[in-house]
């Protein structure tokens, strides 16, 4: 079904001070943002002009009640979130067009997997506002995908407030419904707090666009919560690739595992940034986030910034980023092997692809990340190195 | 028939000279073996003859079955027939055991002019091998070489020794990491392979290996050549004495 929840009172009223044409929007640059390395303004500029307009398709049954529109509370949490300072939260409340929630109650356990998909036509800005939000001991799995045409921007907000005992599989991708994008961009924020005994699996990959951006931002709130992120990107042509991916351990027993992987082809460049903090109390944290990015190019580029803050004395923290083309000790192994330059190659590269998948057993995340790693296969994947 | 015929082969590594006129023939039948000290230059001598790119051939030749290959790309040189069991075997995650096994054999029987294989007689062929050298199932649905003890990664090179078939083989310290178990099956696994048509060459340490596949030739290598050769005997006066008679006689 086609959800139209008409934005409510509540989110038009708190929206209201945000409120601009996109005329007189500035994108942030470097500068004034927390992560540097992708720089908005290069991107999306007032030389582009949309229509703000947005819908989802989901599969998510009327009757059961779950789609709601924004309401007060939400207000609340919205205004307690640390995205408050970030510009490019005050350029999505500027324009929005749609916002709902998904409030699955106490106990919920779906014995299907919530989807939605939106694909934002020419000419299109997409913006809204998402809550999902859980009462106790909850099961879900929730996937939202994204598909951008030329001249289009998406801009997602998204937040997450997990309470005690739930266990929630998130996705969001992106890719492309045309083969040659121009101009076609997404931004998204995504945020969160994980309450005890919660915890969120989540998957982001990102392919196809000009240019893309997931700023992630996850909260250990209390004791025995985590949170566990696998994060995807396939960069080619001129694209530009940002996963920023940060998780707060603010409890004692808290744990985080995130997992940025990219590749990138021709003249791309992705970027990972993110970080792990741990607050004075979050004794016991165990914080892991390692970055992955293969070059199969020699214009492409990554940059990547991990960075640890810990105030806590009892954790167990490992953080790294690795940039690099393929291994010429593994080419060599296989080529002694009787394996020809190219089918090394590919063997190569997608034991790279198969590698990010063995890491995930969740079966609905792991079909996700497949579907994308299959799509860029089929799609852009050359065979034969430039 | 001559198989490799290694002429005056000098090689180095950036600046550094690591090969100094390097000579050795093998004919068919044959098992020679190479013992030295470390550092004397016998894995580097087993990259060069495979192709690995990193090494500048300054001088010398290396004929394959009579054909010079020092420009042949390392696929080139397996599918002529060459095959080299590593010292240290490569890591290939993402890649399980059994795929890659799968894709060598294949691509070894294109070259030979062979069909290629389907999946399940692969599987079948992989299986027998495998039980042969002791190697479980388990470790065939594993990422190839990741995780793998010592033994099971030397044990892992024979296997796909025996799968390729090749007609002359060179062993690179394939004895170390291996218990006295693992070791009586790596030299029978090895020894079934010997047979009249192919050659071997094994690089060895010790000379505990040399009990297990026992070798017509020793040659002593020092500094990049062979400084002495000789039969098996010649093996067993390295175990007492080591290399200082070879090297202070030279
Ligand atoms: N990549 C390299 N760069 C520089 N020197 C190297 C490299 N690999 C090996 N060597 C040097 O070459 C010599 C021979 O090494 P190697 O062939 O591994 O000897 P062996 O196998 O007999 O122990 C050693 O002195 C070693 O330090
Ligand atoms: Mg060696």
């Amino acid at each position: 079904m086609l959800i139209n929840i008409k934005s409510s009172n509540s989110i038009l009223d708190f929206c209201l001070p945000y409120k601009k044409s996109f005329s007189d929007l500035v994108w942030p640059n470097s500068k004034i943002e927390t992560w540097k390395m992708t720089p908005l303004n290069k991107f999306i500029n007032n030389k582009n002009n949309y229509k703000v307009e947005s819908y989802y398709k989901t599969n998510v049954d009327n009757k059961v009640n779950i789609l709601k529109e924004i309401d007060a509370n939400n207000i609340q949490f919205l205004k307690s979130n640390f995205f408050k300072n970030s510009k490019m939260t005050d350029i999505i409340l500027s324009n929005i067009s749609s916002s709902f929630e998904v409030f699955l109650p106490d106990n919920f356990s779906s014995n299907y997997d919530i989807n939605f998909s939106s694909i934002v036509e020419s000419d299109i800005w997409a913006s809204s506002v998402i809550v999902i939000k859980t009462g106790k001991n909850v099961k879900a799995n929730i996937k939202f995908d994204y598909s951008l045409t030329s001249n289009s921007l998406c801009t997602p907000l998204i937040l997450f407030d997990i309470d005690d005992g739930s266990n929630l599989s998130f996705g969001l991708n992106v890719i492309n419904k045309d083969n040659s994008l121009k101009d076609a961009n997404f931004i998204s924020l995504i945020e969160g707090n994980i309450n005890k005994h919660s915890n969120i699996d989540m998957v982001v990959t990102q392919q196809g666009v000009n240019m893309s951006r997931s700023d992630i931002n996850m909260n250990l709130k209390n004791d025995f919560s985590s949170y566990n992120l696998t994060g995807i990107y396939f960069g080619r042509d001129k694209h530009h690739q940002d996963i920023t991916a940060c998780v707060n351990h603010l409890a004692q027993n808290t744990s985080s595992n995130q997992i940025v992987r990219g590749i990138l082809d021709d003249s791309s460049v992705g970027v990972y940034q993110g970080g792990i903090k741990v607050a004075p109390k979050a004794q016991k944290t165990d914080g892991k986030q390692m970055s992955r990015a293969l070059l199969l190019s020699k214009l492409a580029e990554s940059n990547s910034k991990p960075e640890l803050e810990i105030f806590a004395d009892d954790v167990t923290c490992a953080h790294g980023a690795t940039i690099g083309e393929l291994d010429k000790d593994q080419f060599f192994y296989l080529l002694s092997r009787g394996i020809s330059y190219n089918e090394a190659r590919d063997i190569l590269i997608k034991a790279y692809l198969s590698e990010i998948l063995s890491e995930v057993q969740n079966e609905f995340l792991y079909d996700q990340l497949d579907y994308a790693i299959n799509f860029w296969l089929d799609e852009f994947y050359s065979k034969v190195a430039a | 028939m001559n198989l490799l015929n290694i002429d005056n082969l000098h090689a180095s590594i950036g600046d550094e000279k690591i090969l100094n006129g390097f000579s050795l023939k093998i004919n068919s039948g044959e098992t020679h073996a190479i013992m030295g000290p470390n550092g004397s230059g016998k894995s580097t001598l087993s990259y060069v003859l495979s192709g690995k790119d990193d090494y500048n051939v300054t001088q010398g030749n290396i004929l394959l079955k009579n054909e010079n290959i020092i420009e042949l790309s390392a696929d080139e040189r397996s599918k002529l027939g060459l095959f080299l069991a590593f010292q240290y075997p490569i890591e290939l995650p993402g890649v399980t055991g059994m795929t890659f096994l799968r894709t060598i054999i294949n691509s070894s029987r294109v070259a030979k002019g062979l069909p290629e294989l389907e999946g399940i007689e692969l599987v079948k062929i992989i299986r027998e091998k495998a039980t042969e050298l002791n190697i479980s199932q388990d470790m065939l649905k594993r990422f190839v070489n990741v995780g793998f003890s010592g033994g099971e990664k030397k044990r892992f090179e024979i296997l796909q020794m025996s799968l390729l078939d090749p007609s002359i083989a060179v062993l690179d310290e394939t004895d170390s990491g291996l218990d006295v178990d693992a070791l009586r099956t790596v030299g029978s696994g090895v020894t079934n392979l010997k047979n009249k048509d192919k050659g071997m060459l094994v690089i060895t340490h010790y000379q505990r290996l040399l009990d297990h596949i026992v070798p017509d030739f020793v040659h002593i290598m020092v500094k990049g050549k062979i400084l002495e050769s000789g039969g098996p005997d010649l093996a067993k006066i390295v175990e007492k004495e080591g290399y200082k008679r070879f090297i202070d006689a030279n």
